[in-house]
């Protein structure tokens, strides 16, 4: 047996292990049955095995070995790769043998892919694959469509063994569990075999700081350096409480005012070390810390800001990024310019007047409006939500016992709404009120008879981990958006958050079922009451919560997209001028109508030229840049447009992209729509896909031809086709088959139409190849998606010229018989 | 087998003890299998009625319906919470047909609307078409009221999922998201008098006949109300079939202010027949609601000019409180409750 064949068995083994506590363990292979005949030997009665085997001669003595014993239902199925397999590659000669496993009907707890088309497989498997269940894909060294059918959601482990050896890739919808299989079976890999290293530091523990980013030498790819302030009231408690730090070293102080876990702390810095970054924080405005630096660095320099621009120019990050935007003034900034590639800002509260906020290459902002505002001004603004760091869980609970109704915040005569609601809780209920501000109200406030002070830090989170029931509520700044800190805080504390109804908080939470939503005072008392007298439905939601926000909220998720983001503006900045170089030519001209019985083969697949991909590029960085600026790209907002309703309501809906070029919109909609979506896209064009995964290593990608998709029936609830069907005669199929993938929504983008002729074949040349195209008769286009099950729900009409009867259009679609998204 | 019925309601924690007071009219009349979507204008109301666990209830979160849907959220900020609920009546209709593919037609109801009887006079007169509405018939006395009201009530409402019905949806949803306001402008009043010209407009469309369907305050006056204990009332000697409680105000729970407007007229027959038993219907719900929720009293502590205009219900248990109208006669009446009869409103049936 070879040294791979041994690590499989060992690793299926271990998965069994793993799997052999649920009460049935469903097997499937993609492979020669050796996997899925040990996998049930291993499991015993309780699993049932299915193998999908290609070769007729390994079928064969599969059978025979399945005679050899074992428990369990075992099951072999035989299925030949396509007639067509000479002529084709990849799915188009696989299709029934990937596809045959989702006509059983089942998930599975164990899949392994050591088969034909190992990347359709790893799509479909993924797919199949149970909530808490394994994929193991064996993958050939010079696999890398295998690589790239991964899915960026995956939590995957990899196993790696000599030059030219199979790797093994553990593959699970959550983590640590590949993690955990990987390491159980560690001491035994054969010969050369070793878990892959992470490129991101493990950054896990609560006492556990992260490693700060190394002084220039051995600089990593990439880096940034958060500048923090910290409330000066909190400052001066913390040394007040802490004397002995005036004296202390910079790591001793920094380490110190870290630990207390005050605002966002090393939060940001931690969630990006785990994405790969070296990532660092500055506190900007802590003096015997920062002068405890220039005095180490033997540097005399009173001024905040001159220690700071020495500071940087010290660590020298490619992105600076300023978490309080009242230190963005023109004046800092061009001190600061020369020292970075990217400085970015992040706002959560109104903008202070002094903040330059041209002058920076990006804003994120918790605030949806406030992104639009920004991108308005022509800045580049991303909406991205706060977060919880986990680590806060270890921490030592407070001494002050449970609290079974609290209230955590400031206090504000600007903020009447706020106080209003306190009045009435505390004139209701025994709710506990911590937080600044008290001293603001009058003396007769029943909010000041149950105020209990400030709480900060690891003292507030000892207060809302202590929480049966925590109550929330915005600012007036966050107009009609949540977006405090506290909905995350509070969550991921354990608490049960009872905050105010805001249009966008069913898109971070499940009002109802993990977080309660009020809409006016009187409601939120008697929602406090309710749950009060309900102190189980009041933990279970609180649980939800809990587990929504450490699966969803916490700084690493939040990091991994910035860390994407940064990356990709790093890249656009570093390739603006080579884009612009390049040479687009026409990218559409000399339209000649032919005849359908003219179209050729080469017109037919001359979007897989190599030449394209580039000039292609180009076009969308120029297109990029111009929707960075804040100016309209119709195409990118209209598709935007057509989607924002469907993932507004089902913001984590997966999306298929069919004709995804180099994968732009996996960038374009993140931008536009204000989220990151689970997206999948497949071109036919084995160089346009190289290309998607080059710009973008955490999607996916998989080369597919529109009229055969790798993927079960109704796989997407989402399905683009994008600029698909004006380059492909056989339209009927492709249209079917889009429609067979999608479970709710079709969204056919960017169609040319006309209305008074029939639908009529061109030639023309794109980026100076030949190639085909089409313009549908609307009516026709409309019936031809009516007959495969798609009515149309909307269309968004982006051109129109009647005189010379041409239309484009984009159609969203809904499946019949199926929910409306 | 009758294909399975769906109904529709919406209800804030105002008037969430009158919603399921027609959820418990529903149970005891409807005899075909049925769903009733209960739209909760709030989180307390859904909260309530999901602990309730009430068959054949399925309570939807308002967000749920506002999710991604920015025109109607848009009219939100100039309107109030009614002419915001009034705006939400089509495209809640248009949510649900489009969340749940069974549907073939749905039925939107008043929380305010109390069966009697089954609704199969209402579904035999939709029979295969579109869209089916009510006329307010007015009393001649009351008619001037349709210049201000409309010719149609929108308080039952049915749409099938066919190219007429759901045009006409469309439609409806479209000019409310426009113009929805409690206010007569233009031939316009709230979501209601987009409908007077339907007959004209769309295709498919039945005017409900049957006169024991829509009986309100505003019609009742020219029928003959029939009241035996124990028996379904009945209008012109054919049996109610649902009444459209308007108007009505609960200042205390055990306290009723028959309509808000003394020029209804309202015989005693009528609150025999029909008011007593939505009055004990609101009682018990009203304390089921309590066991849920001790301290909730939403909709039951309304404020009310009583005048001796006014014709009040009182529980017996609540005959001593004084109620600030000066000298008036009780009128006792089956289930536990007093007429307080002040005025000629409630007069005897002639």
């Amino acid at each position: 047996m070879s040294a791979a064949s041994e690590l499989q068995r060992l690793l299926v083994a271990a998965c069994a292990r793993q799997l052999a506590q649920q009460d049935q363990a469903n097997v499937l292979e993609w492979g020669d049955g050796a996997g899925m005949a040990h996998a049930m030997r291993c499991l015993g009665a309780d699993g049932r095995g299915f193998a999908f085997i290609a070769d007729d001669k390994t079928f064969q003595a599969a059978q025979r070995a399945l005679t050899d014993g074992g428990a369990g239902a075992r099951e072999l199925f035989h299925v030949p790769v396509g007639a067509a397999s000479e002529r084709e590659s990849g799915f188009a000669a696989h299709r029934d043998y990937a596809l045959s496993p989702a006509a059983l009907g089942r998930s599975f707890s164990l899949i392994v892919v050591a088969g034909a088309d190992r990347a359709s497989c790893v799509m479909i498997g993924w797919l199949l694959l149970d909530d808490a269940g394994v994929m193991i894909l064996r993958r050939r060294a010079d696999d890398d469509a295998a690589n790239g059918a991964i899915p960026r959601a995956a939590a995957v482990s990899r196993i790696s063994g000599p030059a030219g050896a199979d790797e093994f890739v553990l593959i699970a919808k959550h983590a640590p569990l590949p993690e955990t299989i990987a390491a159980a079976v560690r001491g035994s890999f054969p010969s050369g075999y070793q878990i892959a290293t992470s490129a991101a530091p493990a950054v896990a523990v609560a006492q556990t700081r992260p490693t700060p980013m190394p002084v220039r030498a051995a600089q990593p790819a990439a880096s940034c350096v958060f500048i923090n302030t910290y409330y000066p009231a909190f400052l001066e408690a913390h040394y007040k409480r802490h004397p002995e730090l005036l004296k202390a070293s910079y790591a001793e102080q920094k380490a110190s005012l870290q630990a207390t876990c005050f605002g966002d702390s090393d939060f940001y810095s931690a969630g990006l070390q785990r994405a790969g970054w070296a990532a660092d924080d500055l506190i900007a405005n802590c003096s015997p810390l920062q002068r405890a630096w220039a005095r180490e660095a033997g540097l005399d320099l009173p001024d905040h800001l001159d220690i700071l621009v020495e500071q940087l120019k010290r660590l020298r990050p490619q992105v600076i990024y300023l978490q309080d935007l009242s230190l963005a003034t023109a004046q800092v900034l061009g001190r600061l310019r020369p020292l970075a590639d990217l400085i970015v800002g992040q706002i959560a509260s109104p903008v202070p007047p002094q903040a330059h906020t041209v002058g920076l290459d990006i804003v994120f902002t918790s605030f949806p409006h406030f992104a639009e505002r920004f991108r308005q001004s022509g800045i580049t603004s991303y909406y991205q939500p706060l977060a919880f760091d986990p680590r806060v869980l270890d921490l030592p609970p407070a001494d002050g016992g449970t609290h079974s109704l609290t209230f955590v915040g400031g206090i504000s005569p600007h903020h009447p709404a706020g106080t209003e609601l306190l009045t009435a809780l505390a004139a209701a209920l025994p709710i506990e009120i911590y937080g600044y501000g008290a001293e603001s109200l009058p003396p007769d406030s029943r909010v000041r008879s149950r105020h209990l002070g400030e709480v900060w830090g690891q003292d507030m989170f000892g207060v809302l981990r202590a929480s049966a029931i925590t109550v929330n509520r915005h600012i007036a700044v966050a107009e009609t958006y949540a977006n405090n800190m506290r909905l995350f805080e509070a969550t991921g504390s354990g608490a049960l958050l009872i905050t105010d109804h805001k249009t966008n908080l069913g898109e971070l939470f499940e009002i109802g079922r993990e977080i309660v939503a009020y809409r006016t005072p009187e409601e939120c008392v008697a929602l406090c009451q309710y749950y009060l007298g309900h102190p189980d439905e009041a933990a279970a939601i609180a649980r939800a919560g809990q587990r929504r926000t450490l699966r969803d909220h916490t700084y690493a998720q939040r990091m991994g997209d910035t860390a994407e983001i940064l990356a990709r503006h790093l890249r656009l900045k570093r390739e603006a001028a080579q884009m612009q170089a390049i040479d687009l030519g026409a990218v559409s001209t000399g339209h000649t109508p032919i005849a359908p019985g003219a179209v050729t083969t080469a017109l037919t697949d001359a979007w897989k030229n190599e030449s394209l991909p580039q000039k292609q590029r180009a076009l969308v960085a120029r297109e990029l840049d111009a929707m960075y600026k804040g100016a309209a790209v119709t195409p990118f907002d209209v598709l935007a447009k057509a989607l924002r309703p469907l993932l507004t309501r089902h913001p984590s809906a997966p999306v298929l992209e069919i004709g995804c070029a180099s994968g732009y919109y996996r960038e374009v909609l993140r931008y536009l729509l204000g989220r990151p979506i689970d997206y999948t896209g497949v071109d036919y064009s084995p160089a346009m896909i190289n290309m998607a995964r080059d710009y973008y290593p955490a999607g996916t990608f998989l080369v597919a031809d529109g009229a055969k998709l790798p993927f079960p029936d109704q796989a997407f609830p989402i399905v683009i086709s994008s600029c698909v069907l004006l380059h492909v005669p056989n339209y009927q199929q492709h249209i079917s088959e889009t429609a067979r993938v999608a479970a709710n929504v079709v969204v056919v983008h960017r169609t040319p139409v006309c209305r008074s002729r029939q639908t009529h074949h061109l030639r023309k040349q794109g980026y100076g190849v030949d190639m085909v195209e089409l313009c549908y008769n609307e009516g026709e286009l409309i019936g031809l998606l009516g007959q495969a099950g798609l009515d149309v729900i909307a269309r968004h009409e982006f051109h129109s010229d009647p005189q010379r009867d041409e239309y484009g259009v984009t159609y969203v679609c809904g499946k019949q018989g199926k929910e409306l998204y | 087998m009758a294909a399975r019925r769906f109904f529709c309601t919406l209800a804030d924690r105002n008037y969430l003890v009158r919603g399921l007071a027609l959820i418990e009219s529903l149970r005891r009349h409807e005899k075909s299998d049925y769903t009733l979507y209960f739209v909760c204008l709030d989180e307390l109301s859904r909260t309530i009625l999901q602990a309730l666990r009430l068959p054949n209830v399925v309570p939807i979160p308002l967000h749920a319906i506002e999710a991604g849907d920015e025109p109607l959220l848009t009219t939100r900020k100039d309107r109030t919470a009614v002419e915001y609920y009034w705006t939400l009546t089509p495209t809640m209709i248009r949510w649900i047909i489009n969340h749940h593919p069974e549907i073939d037609v749905l039925t939107y109801l008043d929380a305010d609307l109390f069966f009697y009887s089954s609704s199969d006079p209402v579904y035999a007169e939709l029979g295969s078409k579109s869209i089916l509405i009510h006329e307010h018939r007015f009393t001649p006395q009351l008619a001037h009221m349709a210049k201000e009201s409309g010719i149609f009530n929108v308080g039952l409402v049915s749409f099938r999922r066919d190219v007429d019905g759901m045009t006409a949806l469309e439609w409806w949803r479209d000019r409310c998201l426009e113009w929805c306001y409690q206010r007569t402008e233009n031939g316009k009043f709230g979501d209601q008098m987009y409908l007077d010209d339907w007959p004209a407009r769309f295709r498919g469309l039945v005017v409900l006949q049957n006169l024991g369907a829509a009986l309100a305050p505003w019609n009742v006056g020219q029928y003959q109300i029939g009241a035996e204990p124990g028996k379904t009332p009945t209008v012109n000697g054919g049996p109610v079939v649902f009444f459209h409680f308007h108007s009505l105000v609960v200042p205390r729970p055990d306290v009723i202010v028959v309509t808000k407007h003394p020029g209804f007229p309202i015989t005693t027959h009528l609150l025999a027949g029909c008011y007593i038993p939505y009055a004990e219907t609101l009682w018990a719900q009203a304390m089921t609601v309590k066991s849920v929720l001790p301290t909730f009293a939403f909709g039951m502590a309304e404020s009310a000019t009583i005048s001796p205009l006014h014709t009040l219900l009182v529980r017996q248990s609540a005959r001593s409180i004084d109620l600030g109208i000066g000298p008036c006669r009780d009128l006792p009446l089956p289930g536990g409750w007093d007429a307080r009869l002040m005025t000629p409103q409630a007069a005897p049936q002639t």
